[in-house]
């Protein structure tokens, strides 16, 4: 199961997103995250769930900041309030989802 | 064929890196095999009913002999000394150690060769017509675009964690010989009223327990937008294709659940926020692309020997024209062939070659085709481009060392899955069974006289032996422990797709190759003359004819 919840922890600051997985191998999160940047999105993004550290470079490349680690069976709702980005962590911000393909701007033959 | 870039090299050195710290931490005890599962899957890693198999990637059915070499010495050292060439062009090997997998990836990146992607929920390899960029009747070689597919789509960071396996496939050829309609996403290459190239894009084709013929998207996509228009198609599965049932999680059922008009809306809508992004192919991008494929005609070695030797007897030379008329095919340059060596010998899996097969087979391809060899739909071998001045010298040395079968498009060049023998999804054999039929068919004048029935044989409703479109089509069948097989007739995997139809309840195990026997016999009898096909004569005739024979 997927859930988004849209987080304002105090009047006039910026909106923040954060998406909870169930599991490590719904990949929706990754489209969602994508679909939210191309929407325009500015702001941080959170996925939070059970994540292997394999899956942290992609969740960056689709777009989240920040990861929030939460083992299976978590209560969600008990991480909404009172998160400190600080405690999470963070993703390098990328520009664009890196395919190779987009990578290949400067090819050269090997020999 | 394909150069690789630096980049291609790094990424793959980098993957090896990475699958061997996935495979210390699992055998560490730090990933469970519920972690590791997915990761070592979109590696090509299966396990399978005795060991751990692996399908390594042959990027839309080439390779080199070098790369060939290398398969070879990866049997012998890793395996038991043979592999299996797939229906979608890529080798499996059933006997390896998971503890072995990351140093045999690594001696395949030495030869840029690699098991990304070969598995898994996940963009597959891209396949293609084994005949792409020698067929003369193709709009564009299709081999560019599916190499700019397969950059996109490797590692492609949204893409890893599908609902299900997602395959792609692509022609440019009105004859279809890579099964477009029968793919997740096929793809034609086509031109407009303009003469401006493009694609013409199916989508929800597949085979498994549902067989669904793929539907028109597109009749005409610019081939700038090919790579936006395919993620477009993605991100539409990926957020809402079924994640809760395996059997019901390929995007041929969401497109038939939404209706493919409410699946067509749903990706224009997509593909119109980023049309014009990134992904837009450029002229240059696509020249630069374009430039890594060697001419195949520039390339291709030039006659040496004479057509026949002065020894050559008169028997001998008959055997030598049958095998050019059957294995050989004109190609789109004069004077240049290109032959199929068959992988369907008997007494021997359907796809399989040995160790010491592959470096022969390399060595001819060193000698009269530039080095360069590909994999078929079918599961045989192709030289691409030989000078007609050395076909002859070429059947020589394949009789020497017993690869020239002259079986191409015959009704012993059967497609067959894996089945129980290997496989731990599968309810029947089906190597056996089809040795069996082979072995009922054996007379080259009668091979001859029966063109080409295609014979496709699943062990179980995955459907990995194409089943469904095989002109007859086996599927193996488990009843209470007993090993049943259902028959079906008329499918078709061209461009004009269809799925088979039942032909009536199971035979058994014994009765299945008799049955096959005497569906062809029967076709013999009731065909209008030698011109007519098998498929022409059941479309005339209908199924009753040929139930009468098997279930009198």
């Amino acid at each position: 199961m997927i859930e988004t919840v849209n987080w304002i922890e105090s009047p006039g600051q910026q909106k923040r997103i954060i998406i909870f997985a169930d599991h490590f191998n719904d990949g929706r999160i990754f489209s969602l995250g994508r679909q939210l940047r191309i929407d325009g999105y500015p702001g941080d993004l959170i996925a939070a769930g059970d994540f292997l550290p394999d899956q942290l470079d992609s969740l960056a490349l689709c777009g989240f900041s920040h990861y929030l680690p939460l083992p299976d069976g978590t209560d969600r709702i008990d991480h909404i309030d009172g998160i400190d980005l600080a405690n999470l962590v963070a993703l390098p911000r990328q520009r664009e989802p890196g395919s190779l393909f987009s990578r290949h701007d400067h090819p050269e033959v090997t020999t | 064929m394909y150069q690789y870039s630096r980049t291609d090299q790094q990424q793959v050195d980098q993957r090896v890196i990475q699958f061997r710290d996935q495979t210390d931490r699992y055998l560490k005890g730090d990933l469970s095999e519920e972690q590791f599962r997915p990761l070592r899957l979109m590696n090509g890693l299966y396990i399978q009913r005795y060991a751990p198999m692996l399908r390594i990637a042959i990027p839309y059915g080439e390779l080199n002999s070098g790369q060939l070499r290398m398969l070879a010495a990866v049997a012998r050292k890793y395996d038991r000394g043979y592999g299996h060439i797939t229906t979608r062009q890529n080798i499996q090997f059933n006997w390896l150690k998971l503890e072995q997998v990351p140093d045999l990836l690594a001696d395949l990146a030495t030869v840029q060769m690699h098991a990304i992607q070969t598995s898994g929920n996940c963009i597959r390899n891209i396949t293609s017509d084994h005949l792409a960029g020698i067929d003369a009747t193709e709009v564009e070689d299709p081999r560019p675009w599916c190499e700019i597919i397969r950059q996109w789509a490797t590692l492609h960071p949204e893409f890893l964690y599908l609902p299900r396996k997602f395959k792609i496939a692509v022609t440019g050829s009105e004859t279809d010989r890579a099964a477009i309609l029968a793919h997740d996403i096929g793809l034609r290459l086509v031109r407009n009223d303009r003469r401006e190239t493009g694609f013409q894009v199916f989508a929800g084709g597949g085979l498994g327990r549902t067989p669904v013929v793929g539907k028109q998207l597109r009749e005409f996509l610019p081939w700038r937008h090919l790579l936006s228009f395919l993620e477009a198609v993605l991100r539409v599965y990926n957020l809402n294709g079924r994640r809760d049932n395996k059997y019901k999680a390929r995007i041929k059922i969401l497109v038939n659940s939404m209706g493919v008009e409410a699946f067509r809306s749903a990706v224009n809508e997509r593909f119109q926020e980023i049309k014009d992004g990134e992904l837009t192919l450029t002229d240059s991008r696509v020249a630069e692309i374009k430039a890594r494929f060697a001419s195949p005609q520039s390339r291709a070695i030039p006659a040496t020997r004479k057509i026949h030797d002065g020894n050559s007897g008169h028997v001998r030379a008959r055997e030598f024209e049958h095998w050019k008329r059957q294995n050989t095919i004109a190609s789109r340059y004069a004077g240049l062939r290109s032959v199929f060596i068959s992988l369907k010998k008997q007494n021997v899996a359907p796809g399989d070659l040995t160790a010491d097969e592959m470096d022969a087979i390399a060595g001819l391809a060193d000698r009269y085709s530039s080095g360069i060899i590909r994999t078929t739909h079918r599961q045989n071998l192709l030289l691409p481009l030989v000078h007609t001045g050395n076909l002859y010298s070429l059947w020589n040395d394949l009789r020497k060392s017993g690869q020239s079968d002259t079986n191409i498009d015959t009704v012993q060049d059967i497609i067959c899955c894996p089945g129980l023998d290997f496989c731990s999804l599968a309810n029947t054999t089906s190597i056996p069974v089809a040795l069996e039929i082979r072995a009922r068919f054996t007379d080259p004048q009668e091979l001859k006289s029966l063109g080409d029935i295609q014979i496709k044989i699943s062990g179980c409703m995955n459907a990995c032996g194409h089943h469904h479109i095989g002109h007859i089509g086996i599927l193996g069948v488990d009843k209470k422990g007993q090993q049943w097989f259902q028959i079906t007739l008329g499918g078709r995997a061209d461009q004009n797709l269809r799925i088979g139809e039942r032909l009536g309840p199971a035979v058994d195990r014994n009765r299945i190759a008799e049955a096959v026997e005497r569906i062809i016999r029967q076709y013999l009898k009731l065909r209008s003359g030698p011109g007519e096909t098998f498929l022409d004569t059941l479309d005339r005739v209908g199924l009753e004819p040929f139930r009468e024979v098997v279930y009198d």
